[in-house]
């Protein structure tokens, strides 16, 4: 049951995409209790995915961006 | 301080993304802002004459967009096109003493400095994941700002799960030290 700090680290990103197992979810709980520092990562973790959520970024596809490299040489 | 050398060859691969949120935040269709990307790179090339080497590329480029978000709102002659400052000093009793102060913005609204805010904030987080490695960065906007499943990535870039979870906490851990901590207050 017992988990490293990387571990832990792992399946706290995992989380943030929603993809931890019930039972990683678990041991990550049990890890926290007593480890400060994976608590402050992983507070610190869903904090970074909100801003991600506010900033709203939009990326161009590689598609398109293979575009605007053609257009633009072929000037 | 050597100048800056202009290398369009990287342009679209160092700056597109960058300069779409840019764009984006201010004409909010992504045909048009991909539209203005792209002019913007023309008039770069065509004018990469006049660069005088005292700016970083991005910051000129930006400003060449600026002139391109203008443009587009003079040619489309919007209302926003024909701005233009007019205050007028009400003249009957009732509103005597209503005077410039008065009529500014409020300045504890929060709503416009949400925009504002974000923004930034989205310019920040673009120039931080700018600066990890290719394939981090590849890794974490395919499933962050794509959100792509796990197993389509792997398939895509030829990896296995865990490399890839592996590339995703360098990258979030990365995001975490260059990201101002301003950003993380709760």
């Amino acid at each position: 049951m017992k988990i490293t700090c990387q571990e832990a680290a792992i399946i706290s990103n995992k989380k943030e995409y929603k993809e931890a197992s019930f039972k990683e979810k678990l041991m990550l709980r049990f890890h926290l209790i007593g480890c400060v520092l994976c608590t402050g990562f992983v507070k610190k973790n869903s904090q970074l995915t909100r801003l991600f959520r506010q900033a709203r970024l939009q990326y161009l596809t590689d598609e398109e961006k293979d575009k605007m490299r053609k257009n633009l040489f072929s000037h | 301080m050597s100048a800056t050398v202009l290398e369009p060859d990287s342009w679209v691969d160092l700056y597109a993304d960058y300069l779409y949120n840019y764009a984006l935040a201010r004409v909010s269709d992504p045909e048009v802002a991909k539209d203005l990307v792209q002019e913007t790179f023309f008039a770069g090339l065509r004018s990469a004459a006049n660069f005088k080497g005292n700016a970083t590329e991005r910051t000129w480029l930006i400003a060449i967009l600026k002139r391109k978000v203008i443009d587009h709102y003079r040619k489309i002659n919007s209302i926003k096109g024909k701005a233009e400052v007019r205050i007028q000093y009400k003249s009957s009793n009732e509103n005597e003493g209503e005077w410039l102060e008065e009529q500014v913005a409020d300045p504890y609204s929060l709503e416009e400095n949400d925009a504002i805010e974000n923004e930034e904030l989205g310019l920040a987080i673009q120039d931080c994941i700018s600066k990890l490695p290719k394939k981090q960065s590849k890794v974490f906007t395919m499933k962050t700002v794509e959100g792509l499943e796990t197993e389509v990535i792997c398939n895509e870039l030829g990896i296995n799960p865990s490399n890839l979870w592996v590339m995703i906490h360098r990258a979030r851990a990365a995001l975490m030290g260059c990201l101002n901590e301003n950003w993380f207050r709760s």
